[in-house]
């Protein structure tokens, strides 16, 4: 039991070229993240021992997708665990891949998150995620949602239209520089974010994110292995989930004081000894759906006082020159394919301690943060970092 | 397929398959949704459930989560509140309960009931944002006896008070 | 760590009263009439829950995350939730491993289904291939019945077989009435050669465990059930495995893992459930866990001849759900074995022809 957890690492990631894949069905868009992943470690299908997929089936309209895609996803004769856990799915994906290896139960497990959203009737797919009998009716997507709860952020912490246009510029900008990356717009610019089309106010169209087809692949190795198979493993220094009550309007201040992304930071942040996010901190990949999301979760993610998001995008703290670059890979407002995105933000924040992201890779980076964000307010949480974690004897439970 | 592949692909000759599903459900309100509803239809009254801390949660439900204990007293809270969350939506959605577009512009927002320690999704009676803003006051527009069924929508909407 | 011991326990169970239809509750309020009891079971209050892994089907529920509905109740509120769409032995191993790693230290795995709700037909429907099946209108019937026919052309099982399963699982039934063999092959043919009695009704149900660590168990003086080992696999899309539809080597190959992960032998088991939806499909995951061949193993669903107890509790042919059976076996078991003590494996099968197979192993201390 004292030799449990087993110290494990993301020793490799792959995604698509994510966007409007008229030319791949699901199998090979699941496929084109999973080849570039394992050729990336080298591994092949024999060497994985399981594998974890994502995908929320009602979005293109298959019933135990996992099991129709099971070639696909190289799990023939394995176990194969499907999560569905809404927008959190990729990151809880992640998250049990990191168990399997802790626990010792498996040595290299592969995560799936894949979701080809032309493929399907977005907005029936999120209209179901309202209770039946409660919310469905009224619902008004995830945009009236969200422009709701931006409503409720801006009364608590003041924050301006351009502050949240900044961040929607910082992201397709970012995108750029990611070859990945769905929405790249390279000229964008504050006015053209609020110039563009009002959805539902104060969200414009350039403040929301797209909707995507994609699919990201990760590999968590057992601490013996990593180091064979990646020359700096993102080691796993913390995961943490945490959801809210019930129903959509269960939590009294919703975006503002998110009390699911606090209840998990706070668990997160002391087993991974994270004192001050914004200097312990290197870079953050953070599960944004609109930008007014992004300046809440700086808040509720202890990069600053609550009520002083707008500051840091003010100030550039969070560019990529900052000092905590958030989103170099362009973001949930870049690329959204809800299956995968959860697990894009753990490849990302994996790919930068490893010093795999390529253009927007920020220099040393030794310890990197990614979130997940989903349902009622649901979070997931894993810190990554270039050491190797204190082994478990030594180490505090929180 | 490789990304030389994929971008030669010819997006003109992508075959892309029709299909309809038409998934149908009866939903069990359950007990306390029941309750709830029927104290709506027959009498125009918003209740929600309690628990022993005095916590009041609507929808009521069995058990509050964050306290963890049961929610077995019922409270009238309402018909007034005020706004927790609030948006003009400009984009058209579809009514599910009818298969019809809303007709744009229209107010949406989280309402919480005086009395209630949450609030709930429904329909704002405003086309404007200088119309609505967090904790502004509002209050339930019922439906008449005779058209109400026991469900949310016996609730047209909301008005704003101030 | 294979031959290690598991330092993971169950100590509270409970389940929702089983019935074709429980229009009286929502799903949120099924699910707490299985949690409540655990709860009360393992001398432990929802306040004191970390987390939870839950299992259930977006289809089923007419839901997006159907776990939504039932998070509140499980401990998911500021907790650790999180949702497999599987059956929930698959939960169980995956909650298993959250504790082995000390992640979690008191959490509940439920499962749920409202199977009255939906319409199964489209619903299944929607498990097949869209390009070249779902335009021919197929259900699960239909590759359950392919796959009952290549079994019973080996010449070692035969329909008469297969009704004897479901009348000695309705037999054991508190929720089903009993009918005897003769009445399953009277009843309506589906799709030849399956028989409507042939296959799980469809029901309401719910369960749900609470599990701990060692110290959490030891604390609150519960340790009588250790969760000893869990293993699944999944074989191949139907029709990838169209000629071997019967072959239930994944059951084999997934407890055979479990086994080896307890260092236990086959012959040290004291009961042993078989769940999957189709009384058929209890023969052959039978013969591929070594228990027998026609005769030999249909006596030994009736609770004749030796070796361990198998199907004691009925399964899910005497009345549990998608999602639910794996879970429900495990509760009986632990019921039935509580005085006795004892060492269970339970069963159960997921996806079309039961292309999935999960096994979960316990130790029950008198």
């Amino acid at each position: 039991m004292s030799s449990l957890p087993v110290r494990a690492a993301v020793v490799a990631t792959g995604q698509t070229d994510h966007g409007r894949r008229l030319d791949a069905s699901m199998a090979e868009i699941a496929r084109e993240a999973i080849d570039r992943c394992l050729e990336s470690c080298g591994l092949r299908f024999d060497d994985i021992d399981a594998v974890v997929a994502g995908n929320m089936e009602m979005f293109e309209g298959i019933y135990l997708v996992d099991q129709y895609f099971v070639g696909a996803l190289g799990a023939l004769g394995k176990p194969l665990y499907k999560l569905n856990t809404g927008g959190t799915v990729g990151a809880s994906a992640a998250l049990a891949c990191y168990h399997r290896v802790a626990s010792c139960r498996h040595r290299r497990v592969l995560g799936v998150g894949f979701q080809k959203q032309s493929e399907g009737s977005t907005q029936s797919a999120i209209t179901t995620v309202g209770d039946p009998v409660w919310e469905r009716a009224v619902m008004a997507g995830a945009i009236g949602n969200f422009a709701s709860m931006a409503s409720t952020y801006i009364a608590e912490s003041g924050v301006t239209q351009e502050q949240a246009a900044k961040v929607a510029v910082k992201a397709r900008r970012y995108a750029c520089l990611n070859p990945h990356a769905h929405l790249k717009i390279p000229d964008i610019t504050v006015e053209q974010v609020l110039d563009s089309e009002m959805l539902a106010f104060p969200i414009h169209r350039l403040d929301f994110c797209p909707s995507s087809d994609g699919a990201c692949a990760i590999v968590v190795a057992a601490e013996d292995l990593a180091g064979d198979l990646v020359e700096h493993p993102a080691w796993v220094h913390a995961v943490a989930t945490a959801h809210d009550q019930q129903y959509m309007g269960d939590s009294p201040k919703r975006l503002a004081v998110m009390r699911s992304l606090q209840a998990a930071a706070k668990k997160a942040y002391a087993l991974a000894g994270i004192e001050h996010p914004l200097r312990d901190f290197d870079v953050a990949e953070i599960y944004e759906p609109a930008s007014y999301a992004e300046l809440a979760l700086y808040e509720n993610l202890s990069f600053c006082d609550m009520g002083d998001g707008g500051r840091l995008i003010d100030e550039g703290v969070t560019l990529m020159d900052g000092q905590l670059p958030v989103n170099p890979s362009g973001g949930v407002l870049s690329t959204n394919p809800v299956g995968a995105t959860a697990m894009i933000r753990v490849a990302e924040a994996a790919m930068q301690v490893m010093g795999q992201a390529g253009e927007h890779q920020i220099p040393d980076v030794r310890r990197a943060l990614a979130t997940g964000y989903g349902g009622n307010a649901w979070t997931d949480i894993m810190i990554l970092s270039r050491e190797r974690p204190r082994a478990s004897a030594e180490v505090s439970t929180g | 397929m490789s990304s030389t592949e994929a971008a030669a692909f010819n997006r003109e000759q992508a075959i892309r398959i029709e299909q309809q599903i038409t998934l149908q459900y009866r939903f069990a309100a359950g007990y306390y949704a029941t309750h709830f509803f029927t104290a709506l239809r027959e009498e125009g009254k918003i209740l929600g459930s309690r628990d022993a801390e005095g916590n009041v949660m609507v929808p009521p439900r069995p058990v509050n989560g964050l306290s963890g204990l049961p929610m077995d007293e019922w409270v009238e809270v309402g018909p007034d509140g005020v706004l927790a969350g609030c948006t003009i939506v400009y984009v058209p959605f579809i009514d599910p309960m009818t298969g019809v577009q809303r007709p744009v512009p229209y107010g949406f927002g989280l309402m919480r009931f005086t009395g209630a320690d949450t609030s709930i999704y429904h329909l704002l009676d405003a086309t404007e944002p200088e119309q609505i803003g967090v904790g502004k006051r509002v209050e339930a527009v019922f439906k008449p006896r005779e058209e109400r069924t026991g469900s949310l929508a016996d609730i047209r909407n909301f008005r704003l008070l101030d | 760590m294979p031959g290690t011991l598991t330092d993971t326990w169950i100590i509270g169970s409970g389940e929702a009263p089983t019935a074709v239809t429980r229009d009286d509750v929502s799903i949120t309020e099924l699910a707490w009439e299985a949690v409540q009891p655990a709860l009360a079971q393992a001398g432990t209050t929802l306040q004191q829950i970390e987390g939870a892994i839950t299992a259930s089907q977006d289809f089923w529920d007419g839901r997006t995350i159907s776990s939504m509905s039932v998070n509140e109740v499980v401990g998911g509120t500021l907790g650790s939730e999180a949702k497999v769409a599987s059956d929930a032995c698959l939960a169980l191993g995956y909650a298993l491993s959250r504790i082995e790693d000390g992640d979690q230290h008191l959490n509940i795995v439920l499962a749920h289904a409202k199977e009255s709700q939906g319409d199964a037909h489209t619903i299944e429907l929607a498990a097949f291939d869209p390009y070249f099946e779902r335009p021919l209108d197929p259900d699960e019937t239909v590759v359950a019945a392919f796959q009952a026919q290549l079994l019973y052309a080996q010449g070692v099982f035969t329909p008469e077989h297969a009704a004897r399963v479901v009348a000695a699982a309705r037999a054991r039934s508190t929720v089903l009435a009993a009918v005897t063999p003769e009445q399953v092959l009277e009843s309506a043919l589906t799709c030849d050669p399956l028989h409507e009695l042939d296959r799980a009704p469809l029901v309401d149900a719910a369960s749900a465990l609470v599990i701990s660590d060692g110290d959490t168990a030891r604390r609150l003086q519960r340790t009588g059930v250790r969760l000893v080992a869990a293993a699944s696999r999944t074989g191949a899309y139907w029709n990838q495995r169209s000629s071997t539809l019967h072959d239930a080597e994944s059951a084999h190959a997934a407890a055979l893992d479990a086994l080896a992960v307890a260092g236990w032998q086959a012959s040290e088991l004291d009961a042993i459930e078989i769940n999957a939806p189709y009384a058929h499909q209890h023969l052959m995951v039978g013969q591929a866990l070594g228990l027998g061949d026609g005769e030999e193993l249909v006596a030994r669903f009736e609770g004749d001849g030796d070796g361990p107890t198998l199907n004691a509790s009925g399964g899910w042919l005497a009345g549990s759900a998608g999602s639910v059976a794996g879970l429900h076996s495990v509760v009986a078991v632990l019921e039935r074995l509580r005085a006795s003590g004892g060492r269970a494996l339970v069963h159960a099968t997921s996806g079309l022809a039961s292309q999935s197979h999960h096994v979960v192993l316990l130790e029950v201390t008198a």
